[in-house]
């Protein structure tokens, strides 16, 4: 057989590759997910299945606290808490006998539920949702649509600037075929310059880039994938053009949704000096005794708010400005 | 094709006459309006992914990539609106986003396309330099011949285009999706595991420093580097490239490919693009050497020549011209080839003079010049690999002796313009391209044609009209095969009568179906039956003479092509003319201003080497050659060499043959002189002087023209346009060749005089001899069976890496790391039962001689065949092989002789 007539056929008879994909956050690193990517590494050749699966690192996908986490695409598996021996365990089991790991399934904290499917759990529901909104608002255009995305981006805990980061992100992962240049590296260079602001990097000039990357994508890109991809973001820089700036110019996010821009602060006033903070940072991130009292170092801090959620007395709050 | 319509469209407030279904690329650029593009090549097929090229069409949505969007009647277009503008530059800057950000060390700063793109079209004040990632690929590739860098990787595709549409080697594909695409071979192999053949085509097409060369990368910049075209000096397809050449150092700096030319495009081969590194090698022969007392001493051309006109003088007197045997070479240009048989003919009175084209197509010249009159390839490669609808190739491995032919071959099957028929003792590359795959026994060919030609019969599928009116000899032809039976022809050639059937039916109805051959063919006791075989198919099928059909003989060398026609055969004298006829020869004598030629034919090669061990010929003069490796039965070569009481010999290197001579000329290669070679399509096409020769070498012509003097023909050639002028006069099929006509593309004799546009296509209105002739062909077994003592057949051939007989191919750096000895493939029954392992130390014996090898176990070739190479002098094949000859054409039996096999 030729080699190219092999290629020609595994497109169209091999089933799709699956993805394995490991949570590299701060969080998760620390938590040996080198280690764990590594092993899934040696234990796919072993298992022989190397060609159909396709291992790779992931940013953070949020849900820190049950890291590290592995997804498995496309089923959508999600295994929690992951250590480098449970490995062997999902390769054998999952890839090979297709029986998923049920004790490494996620735990839900209300019903004690294990849910096998990230896309059953709530916080991914939620975040899925504002993005299709977000990615709906364009494609649809309906009043009613962009009025439930005004009401949202006003509401509390939802920031703008974070929100057109997680579209541009899931657009590069799951929209763009990689083709042609406007979509495939605009999408890319606009996440980091999106990324710049929230992280409150940025300068004024930047929304000047950001905007004529995404009016060249919309262009001048080669199918409708990238042409309507980059009205999201030219529709929130249009709309929510305050928002962007005020990130930018003031170093914070008003809804302390983008991390950066905000810190986790001890109410010394309302501390109790019980230490539960310290024992619950993952990232050693709370330092002192419970004689002198404690304090976090924003440095080192990975925002997953297991401090917040654990403190007994609610001292620990987000105070706005960068770290 | 469909009548092409002139439309009008409005470029930036021009009118601007195109036509229907180009692009605005190509209306917009012929119009004299530049337009920027990366991602587009006139060879490939538009893939519009870079966006470099969009322009601004009013009344449309979006931006549009001009490279793959055809015109519109009356649409108005704007190159250089500023929305047309903004775009480009942030598409050009997006490009550099995640590129590696070091173009100040980079291979390929200065010819880099991203950064030209750069330079010129995003002004200063626009630099952005954007920050993207670059996707995390954990792969890199370094071959023997070129590297490629992940980090400067644009991913534009081209490379895969190339790989797919030119190559069709299916190598590389744009792995993962979205920001990690990338190219790559299948599932993290290396190239070579993935089937590369490393043509570098690939590589040439790559816009960016991702895809190098090894050459490329030690270049010197650009801008000191001189540009020239020349002809590839390996194999006959005659592929064209530019050299580029540094004047101060006198080095060939690296190959690059040509996009002017229509024998091959941008495509090369391994060799023509990697494989010239031989021109700068260290064994170059610099000084004429004289042999004293068994050792070679360096000494001057005037002493040189003085012995020379002494030794050969000397035999002249005491033994008669015929004493003395001219070879001249295929390697070498027309015009030295012309002067060579000038010497040998005017200077010394003998018709003995032959070259290696006996070795390999003296029957396509002998049969084809029977059947058509005319032994050259008929059609010509365009056509060939553009519009057969049906290309039957029997005994020629395409894609490695003719890779760049293979290629084309390859693409018109992928493209569905071809079926492919496929007759070979082994699987070769092509054979998983064919819709059928005929595995015949070597030696049966003219068994299996007699059989397709039964088929077609019996079917009734001949073309009565064609042989009505063209052709004669059929009614005698159709009697003899009316007798033979399908079955036992079928059983001679060991494939299945369905196949066979199927295969000629299948040529039969094509509409244009050509066939194309190589030395699986002419190699034979029975060559120029075989090749008289191949052209009763052509003919009773009427498939001759028309675009797309034909019979096209592949010729090996360089200038095998060339050689021939300026006459270096012991038959002919220049343009195919017949020494025997007396006419000719009166006119020749008036030419070259001589008294009396011979006007009996000479003697062929392996003539020439039988006459020397009976002491008959007593003086030799090899020209870049090397029998002592490349002939059959070599024992008996070398016994022969051995006995010539004077040997001279003209080559680049100390050869095998060298080492027998008394004198050794140092000759030029193709690098450093001027000339013309004629490749396989009878193209004649001009070879350029590079680099300045070292040493004290000699123009292979200049050397000539004093042999030539010194024996008393006065000639005053001052370069080779002279020469060619000279063989125009002489030669009508040259007739209205020289050297201004052939500047840039070349011309496809014959071209009979100065208004004559070339012949594409031979034999359209009739056959050159008038009436193409039917011949009545049995078949007949090879010389030489296998039996008990020899059980096995051996065959002989080519690999893709190496020429020949490795003198060039050997010595250059890449291509011998990749293929450094001798793999001999064994079918893994026989290694089986002789107890050999793929990559076990063997020996293979005839009984002419016997060698060692390294077999490589593998079942693409049949049971009972063992194939060699004939490249590697440490395991000469041609030890082994049969000198038995084709009675006609003279041609030895390199593709058959018994055999037995064991391991060290
Ligand atoms: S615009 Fe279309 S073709 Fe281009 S990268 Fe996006 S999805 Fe692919
Ligand atoms: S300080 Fe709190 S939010 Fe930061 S890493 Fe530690 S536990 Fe998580
Ligand atoms: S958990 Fe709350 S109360 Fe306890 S030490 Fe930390 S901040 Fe103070
Ligand atoms: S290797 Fe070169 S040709 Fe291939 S995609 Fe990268 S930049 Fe383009
Ligand atoms: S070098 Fe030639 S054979 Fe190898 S991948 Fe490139 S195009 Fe294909
Ligand atoms: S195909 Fe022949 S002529 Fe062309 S580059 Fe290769 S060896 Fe040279
Ligand atoms: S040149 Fe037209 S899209 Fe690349």
């Amino acid at each position: 057989m030729a080699s190219n007539n092999n290629t020609s056929n595994n497109n169209t008879s091999t089933p799709m590759i699956r993805q394995i994909l490991i949570c590299e956050g701060k969080n998760c690193l620390s938590s040996k997910s080198d280690e764990i990517h590594k092993n899934f590494g040696i234990e796919v050749v072993r298992a022989g299945i190397q060609e159909d699966l396709d291992i790779s690192l992931t940013s953070c996908q949020g849900l820190c606290e049950h890291g590290p986490l592995v997804f498995v695409k496309p089923e959508g598996t999600l295994y929690c808490k992951v250590k480098p021996e449970d490995v062997k365990k999902i390769v054998r089991s999952h890839f090979v006998q297709e029986k998923p790991v049920k004790e490494l399934f996620y735990e839900d904290p209300k019903t004690g539920e294990r849910i096998e499917k990230y896309t059953d759990i709530e916080f991914f529901k939620k975040q899925k949702t504002i993005l299709n909104i977000l990615a709906d608002s364009v494609s649809q255009k309906t009043a009613e649509l962009i009025n439930s995305l005004d009401g949202l981006i006003a509401s509390e805990n939802v920031c703008i600037v974070d929100l057109t980061a997680n579209y541009l992100l899931s657009f590069i992962l799951n929209e763009s075929c990689g083709k042609c240049v406007p979509c495939r590296d605009g999408s890319l260079v606009a996440l980091g310059l999106v990324q710049k602001i929230r992280n409150g990097e940025a300068e004024l000039e930047d929304l000047d880039d950001l905007e004529q990357i995404c009016l060249t994508m919309k262009d001048a890109s080669l199918c409708e994938v990238g042409q309507n991809g980059a009205e999201p973001v030219l529709y929130a820089l249009k709309q929510f053009r305050v928002d962007f700036e005020e990130h930018i110019r003031t170093l914070s996010c008003r809804s302390n949704v983008c991390t950066k821009l905000y810190t986790y602060t001890i109410n010394q006033d309302l501390c109790i000096k019980c230490g539960i903070c310290k024992r619950v940072c993952p990232a050693g991130a709370i330092i002192g005794s419970r004689e002198t009292g404690f304090k976090i170092n924003c440095d080192r801090c990975t925002y997953c708010q297991m401090c917040f959620r654990r403190c007994p007395k609610g001292a620990i709050y987000k105070s706005r400005g960068k770290c | 094709m469909l009548e092409k319509n002139e439309i009008t469209i409005t470029v930036n407030d021009e009118e601007v006459k195109c036509f229907e279904g180009e692009t605005y690329y190509e209306a917009i650029t012929r119009h004299g309006v530049e337009i920027p593009t990366l991602c587009h090549e006139k060879e490939l097929k538009p893939d519009g992914a870079c966006r470099v090229c969009v322009i601004e069409v009013e009344r449309q949505k979006t931006l549009v990539s001009s490279c793959n969007t055809p015109v519109k009647k009356g649409a108005i277009v704007h190159t250089e609106s500023e929305r047309v503008k903004q775009a480009r530059i942030v598409v050009i800057e997006l490009l550099l986003a995640s590129h590696r950000p070091d173009c100040v060390i980079c291979e390929k700063t200065g010819a880099c396309k991203v950064q030209q793109l750069a330079t010129k079209y995003v002004p200063e004040t626009e630099i952005k330099k954007y920050r993207g990632t670059r996707p995390r690929i954990n792969l890199h590739e370094n071959n023997e011949f070129f590297e490629l860098n992940y980090s400067a990787c644009v991913r534009c595709g081209l490379c895969v285009r190339a790989a797919n549409e030119i190559q069709v080697c299916g190598v590389l594909t744009m792995t993962h999706r979205g920001f990690d695409t990338y190219p790559s071979p299948d599932f993290g192999k290396t190239f070579e595991e993935a089937g590369c053949v490393a043509c570098g085509n690939c590589v040439a097409i790559c816009p960016s420093g991702a895809l190098v060369a090894h050459d490329y990368k030690t270049s010197s910049n650009l801008s000191v580097l001189d540009k020239i075209t020349s002809i590839c000096s390996y194999c006959g397809v005659g592929c064209q490239f530019d050299m580029l050449i540094n004047r101060r150092i006198n080095k060939i700096e690296y190959i690059s490919s040509n996009r002017n030319n229509v024998v091959n495009g941008l495509a090369l081969c391994v060799k023509g693009r990697y494989g010239w590194d031989f021109v700068h090698h260290t064994d170059r022969l610099n000084f004429p050497l004289i042999k004293k007392d068994g050792i070679f001493t360096e000494s001057s051309w005037e002493e040189t020549f003085d012995l020379i006109e002494q030794k050969f003088t000397q035999i002249k007197n005491e033994s008669g011209s015929n004493s003395l045997a001219f070879l001249t070479s295929a390697k070498c240009t027309n015009e030295e080839n012309y002067l060579m048989q000038k010497l040998a003919r005017a200077g010394f009175g003998t018709n003995n003079i032959d070259h290696c084209a006996r070795l390999c197509h003296a029957s396509t010249v002998t049969g084809l010049a029977k059947a058509f009159g005319s032994g050259a390839m008929t059609n010509s490669i365009s056509d060939l690999t553009t519009q057969s609808e049906v290309i039957f190739i029997i005994g020629s491995n395409t894609t490695e002796a003719h890779p760049v032919i293979g290629s084309k071959i390859k693409h018109a099957v992928a493209q569905g313009i071809s079926k492919l028929i496929v007759a070979d003792p082994r699987q070769i590359e092509l054979a998983e391209y064919s819709e059928i795959f005929l595995q015949h026994r070597p030696g049966s060919d003219v068994a299996l044609i007699n059989a397709m030609l039964k088929v077609i019969v019996d079917e009734g599928l001949v073309d009565e009209k064609f042989i009505e009116e063209k052709t004669e000899g059929y009614k005698e032809f159709k009697e003899t095969l009316d007798k033979i039976s399908l079955e036992l022809q079928c059983k001679i050639a060991n494939v299945s009568v369905e196949n066979v059937k199927e295969a000629a039916i299948l040529y039969a109805q094509a509409t244009s179906a050509s066939i194309v051959y190589s030395m699986g063919i002419t190699q034979h006791s029975t060559g120029t039956d075989n090749v008289l075989s191949l052209a009763n198919l052509a003919m009773i099928t009427g498939n001759i003479g028309r675009p797309g059909t034909g019979v096209n003989p592949l010729r090996g060398q360089n200038n095998v092509q060339g050689a021939c026609d300026v006459g270096g055969l012991p038959d002919v004298y220049p343009g195919y003319q017949k020494v025997s006829n007396a006419r000719i020869k009166t006119k020749f004598e008036k030419a070259w201003n001589v008294k009396s030629l011979d006007s009996k034919p000479g003697l062929t090669i392996v003539e020439m080497m039988h006459a020397a061990n009976k002491g008959k010929v007593r003086g030799m003069y090899i020209m870049g050659e090397n029998p002592a490796l490349s002939d059959p039965n070599l024992n008996h070569v070398r016994e022969s060499l051995e006995k010539i009481d004077f040997l001279v010999v003209q080559d680049i290197f100390m050869t095998e043959t060298a080492k027998y001579a008394d004198v050794v000329l140092p000759g030029k290669s193709f690098a450093e002189k001027n000339g013309t070679f004629t490749n396989t399509e009878r193209r004649v096409q001009r070879v350029r002087k590079a680099v300045r020769h070292v040493g004290n070498r000699k123009d292979d012509w200049e050397i000539l023209q004093i042999m030539l003097n010194r024996f008393g023909i006065d000639t005053d050639y001052q370069s080779p346009s002279d020469i060619m002028n000279e063989i125009a006069e002489v030669s009508p099929i040259y007739g209205g060749i020289n050297y201004n006509r052939i500047k840039n593309i070349g011309l496809q004799w014959p071209c009979k005089d100065k208004k004559h546009p070339g012949t594409k296509i031979l034999h359209q209105e009739t056959f050159s001899r008038g009436k193409g002739k039917f011949h009545t062909i049995s078949y007949i077994d090879p010389a030489e069976l296998p039996d008990e003592e020899y059980p096995l057949i051996l065959t002989t051939g080519r690999i893709l890496y190496h020429f020949h007989t490795g003198e060039m191919s050997r010595r250059s750096k890449g291509l011998h790391k990749r293929r450094p000895i001798e793999r001999s493939q064994i079918n893994s029954v026989d290694a089986n039962r002789l107890n050999i392992e793929d990559g076990d130390k063997i020996f293979i014996e005839s009984r002419r001689g016997k060698i060692e090898t390294v077999a490589r176990v593998t079942d693409k070739i049949q049971e009972g065949v063992v194939f060699m190479s004939f490249h590697y002098k440490e395991s000469a094949a041609n030890l082994l092989t049969n000198d038995a000859l084709d009675p006609l054409a003279k041609i030895p039996e390199f593709k058959v002789c018994a055999i037995k096999v064991g391991k060290v």
